[in-house]
């Protein structure tokens, strides 16, 4: 007797419209939550044949379970550079920023990016819900606000390859289309938007759409994508190239500033490394005092990209009679960076780069310690006991191809 | 553009009084007023032909003595008239009680119901009196701005320590324990007559949202009586209308070179990076100036005139907690003579009149507001302004103006309309057929200002006369919110002098008097 084995999820999590082939698909069955979806955590067993087709072919990921809201009316604009800290009235129609938004006293609550999709209509997306902020902000202005997270399925289309594949399947060509900024287009009949966006430092794509298109849009992808070596992706490959890429995740690297119980648990994002996306020459917006005021006095903390040096690594596990072990995934726990006897820092997230072959971690660190270059030690443990060992400040991105930002032509 | 020190926006008792002094200081002023008359809820209009009324307010509770001195308010024609009977507390038979300011006669009066009551009328009048002491020396001040009180703001407060010396810390707990009471409360402690204790509890009430049997009406009752001489239901008339207080105050201001414009509505208070530079008017008109002085409310004066973009989310928080809900309506009649009301002497027609039969009469009224609709049987107080003012009506005939609890802004399935008005009108017009039989007859025509039309004509959010309820949770240093209590604004150099600020409403000209002296520090 033969049986059809159907993939169900028995699961009060939302799935996304790309399920139907995802669950199929995810010969690992590791799931994970994300904004209250099911997202595959890897589709193999392993996550590095993912993880190298963000990097040397294209990685296909559902972004579905980003959040998104439309903004729309006479005073959108007005309301989002009050929101945010980025000046959205250089945004022109079809361009994207990435930009954080903070409370009143400056600290951040969230980053996304926010698209300009016409002159009165913006797409902003985030990690986490943002819309009673959104909506509180908004209040006596003339505008709407659609919370659009279900209305719009999302795929990342990331890595070398993703151009190719895309204008084999789209009507128009995508070699014009620039780094951060977004095209409508067609798939066949299917109506879509493209922005050059990703969350993975490399050149790459987020795709918008219908979600009753979603089924066909994902199977036209994988047959085009084939020969590209299109590979669906999960969370776990993404995290290690979003490290790479020197890019931060919210309650992963900061805690937003609307859910910290303690003062110092909230970051502005002076300390986040953010502070090229603060314009002060802006009209007011949300935050922007304490932010001039933080500004004048220098912020306490910076966010740094630091590498770990391999030769004392090694040693401290030949010391132990062991061969250097190494996180196979990226971590997510907070490690301590000490110089001289007191603690100046911590690493919040961190990885073996298998491209670049180097162990790099995002790390706070108090401003005075935070130069290029500067020395630190990194607290490791080998075999249930705790050692120091060196790292270095480096600049991020760690790994910045020139391709993220070139085009054709 | 022109340019000023100070602009300011309304032309209200606290604008004018804030007007004033600024311009008594040396600043170079400009006030604006939207309507066409400055006064505010001190206007006197005419609102039938040949008939006029005191749109707001027949009566003033009580002014801030320092006002009247230090702008000299007589010199510039303001003449008050203190009558001996200052409240008639009607009833069904004719045994009405009349408050006077001479005590024994209140007394007297009250012993027609209740011998004991009357014995205890003068201790309690004397123990309200004490008790607005503490207030009086209270509202002088600034709210402190908690919680950073250094020493210098706690050495601001030691005029409080006047009250405590004159009538130790009893005075002081008596003052904690009344302040929050409700007025079943207090009137167990002093009467026992139901009619007296209904009487006395109107005082409570006035132009709340909410009856007798809630918590902090005796606040209000205390409120009230700030300077009002130990007097129960104190009143006081303006010689030739209400309006008269706001032109004399105009004048004032005019003799100190303030700029009085009117029909100027301001469209905007113009604010950039946190600092507020000017207004706007709606004809489009510019002003630049150092500080702007708003006397409107915060709802309007922010939300409305800032702007929600210029406001910082915790302060817009702030503002939308503060309570308005307006429950009071206005109305006038033109009358084809002069009611009567049996029991009611000629010399006490130009009392103030309650229709309230019990606290539980008062207690059903409120109800309404509860369940989103009119009063059936409404609280209603009146005078019969154009018995003092001749020229309020043609000869012989005469204007009835009532205040009538409860009409509540918010209404469940329903709205304001002309329909409901009418409703309105004919509920209070039936309240006062029990006392005067054929009223209904000698209506020539009437208006009538429901909160809804409260808050079109004057501007007050949800029709409060107050500017924001006044309840403990809105007071001091809490009033209107904790970062506005200072009469200073989170946004620079913008003030507020209006009753949404301390301490509160009534036309009194505290806030203008406090708001003036803190934006010349």
């Amino acid at each position: 007797m033969s049986y059809y084995n159907e993939f169900t999820a028995n699961t009060q999590l939302r799935l996304s419209p790309f399920f139907e082939r995802t669950s199929k698909l995810n010969e690992s069955q590791e799931w994970r939550r994300w904004s209250g979806y099911l997202a595959a955590t890897n589709y193999e067993l392993t996550h590095d044949d993912e993880y190298f087709a963000i990097r040397t072919k294209a990685a296909l990921l559902d972004i579905t379970p980003l959040k998104k809201y439309i903004i729309e009316g006479p005073d959108a604009q007005r309301f989002l550079n009050r929101l945010v800290t980025r000046n959205i009235g250089i945004c022109k129609v079809g361009q994207v920023m990435y930009t954080p938004w903070c409370d009143e006293d400056g600290k951040q609550i969230d980053d996304g990016t926010v698209q300009r999709l016409s002159e009165n209509k913006f797409r902003i997306t985030s990690a986490e819900p943002n819309l009673e902020w959104i909506q509180f902000n908004a209040t006596g202005m003339d505008l709407s606000i659609t919370d659009d997270s279900y209305a719009t399925a999302a795929l990342a289309l990331q890595g070398p390859n993703s151009r190719a594949i895309l204008n084999a399947v789209a009507s128009d060509t995508l070699d014009s289309l620039k780094f951060f900024w977004m095209m409508n287009t067609t798939f066949g009949h299917i109506p879509v938007s493209i922005s050059r966006t990703g969350y993975t430092g490399d050149l790459g794509y987020e795709i918008w759409m219908d979600p009753k298109d979603a089924l066909t849009v994902w199977d036209l992808l994988l047959e085009k994508g084939k020969s590209y070596g299109i590979t669906p992706t999960g969370l776990h490959a993404l995290d290690i190239a979003r490290i790479e890429a020197g890019l931060i995740l919210l309650d992963v690297d900061y805690i937003s500033s609307r859910h910290a119980i303690i003062e110092s648990r909230k970051s502005s994002p002076y300390e986040l490394g953010l502070g090229w996306a603060v314009k002060m020459k802006k009209k007011d917006f949300i935050g922007k005092q304490a932010l001039e005021a933080e500004a004048a006095r220098g912020p306490e903390w910076d966010f740094v990209g630091i590498e770990i040096q391999w030769n004392e690594l090694e040693q401290h596990f030949r010391k132990a009679g062991l061969a250097p072990g190494l996180p196979c995934t990226a971590w997510r726990t907070s490690t301590p960076l000490v110089k001289g006897n007191e603690q100046v820092g911590y690493a919040t997230s961190g990885a073996w780069s298998p491209l670049l072959k180097r162990y790099i971690a995002l790390a706070h660190v108090k401003s005075q310690f935070a130069r290029e270059g500067s020395e630190l030690m990194f607290e490791l443990k080998v075999e249930h006991f705790r050692k120091l060992t060196p790292a270095k400040v480096v600049k991020t991105p760690f790994f910045d191809p020139e391709r993220k930002r070139s085009c054709p032509v | 553009m022109s340019r000023y020190n100070t602009i300011v926006i309304g032309g209200g008792i606290n604008s004018l009084v804030t007007a004033s002094f600024l311009g008594k200081s040396g600043k170079k002023v400009l006030l604006l007023e939207a309507r066409n008359q400055v006064g505010g809820l001190a206007s006197t209009s005419e609102f039938a032909p040949g008939f006029k009324c005191n749109v707001i307010n027949d009566v003033v509770k009580w002014i801030d003595p320092r006002v009247m001195q230090q702008l000299g308010l007589d010199n510039h024609g303001l003449s008050l008239f203190q009558p001996d009977v200052v409240r008639v507390a009607l009833e069904n038979n004719g045994e009405h009680i009349s408050f006077h300011r001479d005590q024994k006669q209140t007394a007297a009066s009250i012993a027609i119901h209740s011998e004991k009551d009357a014995k205890a009328w003068e201790d309690f009048t004397a123990y309200i009196g004490k008790l607005t002491y503490f207030l009086e020396k209270l509202y002088e001040l600034t709210p402190p701005n908690l919680p950073n009180v250094g020493l210098k703001e706690a050495l601001g407060m030691r005029s409080l320590l006047n009250p405590v010396r004159k009538h130790g810390t009893r005075g002081l707990v008596d003052l904690m324990r009344v302040v929050p009471m409700m007025m079943p409360e207090l009137m167990d402690e002093w009467f026992e007559n139901e009619f007296l204790r209904g009487a006395v509890s109107t005082a409570g009430i006035h132009h709340l949202s909410f009856g007798p049997f809630s918590a902090e009406t005796g606040y209000n009752l205390l409120h009230q009586h700030v300077h009002s001489n130990e007097v129960f239901h104190n009143a006081q008339f303006v010689k030739g209308g209400t309006g008269e207080l706001a032109r004399a105050l105009k004048s004032s201001a005019e003799s100190v070179n303030a700029e009085i414009r009117i029909n100027s509505k301001v469209s905007a208070i113009n604010v950039e990076n946190g600092n507020c530079s000017g207004v706007t008017t709606t004809n489009g008109e510019s002003f630049q100036a150092d500080q702007v002085v708003s006397g409107l409310d915060p709802n309007n004066t922010f939300k409305n005139l800032v702007g929600p973009s210029n406001l910082n989310p915790n302060f817009n928080t702030q503002l939308n907690n503060v309570r308005y809900r307006g429950s009071t309506a206005r109305i006038h009649f033109a009358l084809n003579g002069l009611p009567k009301f049996k029991g009611v002497s000629a010399d006490q027609t130009i009392a103030v009149f309650s229709t309230s039969p019990s606290m539980e009469y008062l207690e059903r009224a409120s109800d309404a507001v509860k369940y989103g609709r009119l009063a059936e049987n409404p609280y209603v107080e009146f005078t019969i302004p154009s018995i003092i003012n001749s020229d309020f009506a043609p000869d012989g005939k005469h204007v009835l103006s009532a205040t009538v609890q409860y009409a509540p802004y918010h209404l469940r399935n329903q709205n304001w309309t002309n329909d409901l008005n009418n409703q309105l009108k004919n509920n209070v017009v039936r309240a006062l057929e029990n006392y005067c039989p054929g009223f209904h007859g000698m209506i020539e025509s009437s208006s009538i200002l429901s909160p809804m039309d409260l808050e079109n004509q004057f501007g007050l959010t949800e029709g409060n006369l107050n500017h924001g309820e006044m309840t403990l949770d809105q007071f001091m240093f809490m009033r209107p919110t904790t970062s506005l209590a200072q009469y200073k604004s989170p946004i620079e150099n913008l003030f507020l002098c209006g009753p949404g600020t301390h301490p509160g409403g009534g036309l009194h000209g505290t806030n203008g008097y406090n708001a003036a002296r803190e934006i010349l520090k």
